[in-house]
C-alpha cells in the first residue's frame, strides 16, 4: 500500500488553479521531492494531504485512509516552510508539546526529548525561548518536533529554509538515516541540487500541473535535475 | 461514540497558556480591582456620614446596593473579556501560522474549536470569580455583613453560562472581519441577543403580530435559535434584587433552550470551520 495516493486532486483559490488533475503515489520509505518554481502549488498539495486546504475534486489517501479524517495524520508529522510557534515557550517546551500531541508522556516524553534535542544539535539551547532564537534554531526545533512520535511519514516543507551549509548538510543526513529506519520522506523544495543528492522519486510541478513524475535516476535519463527542471518548466 | 482525541486536553491546556499572557485581561483586571477598591472606600464613606446622620440600618442598605451594581458592572466587563478572547483565539492562531501546525496533528477541527472555547471560557471565568469574590470580601466588610450568599452563587453560575455562547459568537465573527471589527460587532450582537430575549420573553404571538416591525422580525430568529444570555441575565437580576422570590420556573426552560441552542452554535461554527482553508 503506498503511504501517499493522491487521484485527480484538483483545487482552485477563486478563479485560480492552484492543482489541476494532480495525481501522485508515495512508496513506503522512499524519499519523495515535489519540486516546481514558487507559486507551481507544491504548498497546497501538501497542505492538501493533510486536510489543511480541501481539494475541490480527487481524493488523497494516506495510508489507505482519506486525507479529511483526522486519522490519517496519525502517523504523520509536517516541517512547515515557516515553523513557528507561540513567543512564550522554550525550545524544550515546543518539542514536548509536539510529542504530547502524539500521545507520549512522562519519562518517555522527556527521553525522546531530549534525544530529538540531541539528534539536532540544540540540546543546549534548553530554556531559550522562541522568540529569542534565530530561523536556524527556530527550523531545527522544528525538525526536532517532527521526531516525537510515532510517524512513518514526514512532510517537509522548504526544510532547508533559513539553515546555513553546516545545517543542510547535518539536516540531509539526517534524512538518510531516517529512510534508512523505514520512515517515509515527502519533501517540497525548490532547491534542486539538494534533492538531486536526496530523494530517490521525484515530481515536478508548475502552475498547479504535474510536468513529470517518477523514479528519479529513470526520469532524468542521464541529465541533471537543473537540466531536466529548467527544461520542462520552460516547455 | 464519538470521543475526545488526546490532543484536545492539550490544545485546551496551551489555550490557557496562551490567554494568561493576554495583555488587555490583565489591563482590565487590574482596572476592576482599582475601581471595586475605589468604590469600596466611596461607600465606607458614605456609611460613616450615614452613621453621623444616624440613619439606623441605612448601612445594610448602602452595603448591599453597590454589590448589586458592581455584579452589573463585573458582568459588563466579563462580556468584554469574552469578545476580547473569543475574537482573538482562533485569529491569533492564524496570523502565527500556528493553526497550521495544531491542524496537522490528528485533531478534529471541533475539537480544536471547542478546546480553543473552553480554555478561553476559563480564563474568563478566572477573571470574574475573582472580582466577584473581591467585590464581596469588601463590600462584607464594609458593610459588616457576610456578602456571598446564594444570589451571588446564582449569578455566577449564570454568567458562566452566558460567557460560554459570548466566545463562541466573537469566534465566528472572526471568521469574516477583522479583529477591531469582529469585537465592536460581537458587542453590539449580545446586546441585540438580549434586546431579543427582553422582547420576547413575555410577548406572545398574537401581541408580536399586532406589533410587527422590522427589528422584531430579525429579533425573532435571534431569540428562537441562539442562547438567552439576556433571559440568564435577567433571572440573574431578578434574584440579586429580589432575593426572597423564588426562582421562576421559566428559567428551567431557558436552560433547556440554552443546552440545545449552544450545542446547534458550535454545530455552525464548527461547519465554518471546517470549511476554511488553513
Amino acid at each position: 500500500m503506498n503511504v501517499i495516493d493522491a487521484q485527480n486532486v484538483s483545487k482552485n483559490y477563486g478563479s485560480s488553479r492552484a492543482l489541476s488533475s494532480l495525481t501522485l503515489s508515495v512508496a513506503p520509505a522512499s524519499v519523495y521531492a515535489l519540486l516546481g518554481p514558487n507559486g507551481s502549488g507544491k504548498t497546497t498539495f501538501v497542505k492538501s494531504v493533510l486536510g489543511l486546504v480541501r481539494a475541490n475534486s480527487g481524493t488523497i489517501l494516506i495510508n489507505g485512509i482519506d486525507s479529511n479524517d483526522p486519522k490519517s495524520r496519525e502517523g504523520v508529522a509536517y516541517l512547515p516552510e515557516k515553523f513557528n510557534f507561540f513567543p512564550y515557550y522554550t525550545i524544550d517546551g515546543v518539542v514536548k508539546f509536539y510529542g504530547s500531541m502524539k500521545g507520549l508522556s512522562g519519562s518517555e516524553l522527556d527521553d525522546r526529548c531530549h534525544l530529538a534535542l540531541k539528534t539536532l544539535g540544540i540540546d543546549d539551547l534548553v530554556g531559550k525561548k522562541v522568540k529569542e532564537c534565530s530561523k536556524g534554531q527556530l527550523q531545527r526545533t522544528g525538525i526536532a518536533s517532527m521526531l516525537m512520535g510515532n510517524n512513518n511519514l514526514l512532510i517537509l516543507d522548504e526544510p532547508f529554509s533559513g539553515l546555513d551549509p553546516i545545517a543542510i548538510k547535518e539536516l540531509k543526513d539526517l534524512l538518510r538515516s531516517l529512510k534508512e529506519q523505514g520512515k517515509t520522506l515527502f519533501i517540497n523544495s525548490h532547491i534542486l541540487s539538494e534533492m538531486e543528492k536526496l530523494c530517490d522519486h521525484a515530481a515536478i510541478l508548475n502552475k498547479g500541473e504535474c510536468l513529470a513524475q517518477g523514479e528519479l535516476q529513470s526520469m532524468l535519463n542521464g541529465k541533471s535535475l537543473e537540466d531536466f527542471f529548467y527544461e520542462r518548466v520552460k516547455q | 461514540m464519538m470521543g475526545l482525541s488526546s490532543c484536545f486536553k492539550h490544545i485546551y491546556f496551551n489555550t490557557i497558556q496562551k490567554e494568561i499572557r493576554n495583555k488587555s485581561i490583565w489591563s482590565l483586571l487590574i482596572m476592576t480591582s482599582l475601581v471595586i477598591i475605589v468604590l469600596n472606600a466611596l461607600l465606607n464613606l458614605l456609611l460613616q456620614l450615614a452613621g453621623e446622620f444616624q440613619m439606623a440600618g441605612a448601612g445594610m442598605e448602602l452595603g448591599s446596593l453597590p454589590l448589586n451594581l458592581f455584579y452589573t458592572l463585573i458582568d459588563f466587563f466579563s462580556t468584554v473579556i469574552a469578545i476580547l478572547i473569543g475574537v482573538n483565539s482562533l485569529s491569533s492562531d492564524e496570523d502565527s501560522g500556528v493553526n497550521v501546525q495544531l491542524l496537522s496533528f490528528p485533531v478534529k477541527r471541533w475539537e480544536y474549536l471547542v478546546a480553543r472555547v473552553l480554555g478561553s471560557w476559563t480564563i474568563v471565568v478566572s477573571y470574574y470569580v475573582y472580582s466577584i469574590v473581591l467585590a464581596a470580601i469588601l463590600f462584607s466588610i464594609s458593610s459588616r455583613d457576610f456578602m456571598m450568599g446564594f444570589q451571588i452563587f446564582f449569578g455566577l453560575i449564570n454568567t458562566s453560562l452566558i460567557i460560554l455562547p459570548t466566545i463562541v459568537i466573537a469566534i465566528l465573527f472572526s471568521f469574516f472581519l477583522p479583529k477591531l471589527f469582529a469585537f465592536f460587532f460581537s458587542l453590539f450582537f449580545m446586546a441585540f441577543v438580549s434586546y431579543s430575549n427582553m422582547t420576547f420573553s413575555q410577548m406572545k404571538m398574537d401581541e408580536f403580530m399586532q406589533q410587527i416591525s422590522f427589528m422584531k422580525i430579525i429579533a425573532l430568529p435571534v431569540h428562537l435559535l441562539l442562547p438567552r444570555t439576556g433571559a440568564l441575565s435577567s433571572a440573574t437580576n431578578s434574584v440579586l434584587y429580589n432575593p426572597e422570590e423564588p426562582i421562576s420556573y421559566m428559567y428551567w426552560g431557558t436552560l433547556g433552550h440554552y443546552l440545545l441552542s449552544l450545542a446547534l452554535l458550535i454545530f455552525v461554527v464548527s461547519w465554518f470551520l471546517k470549511r476554511r482553508d488553513v
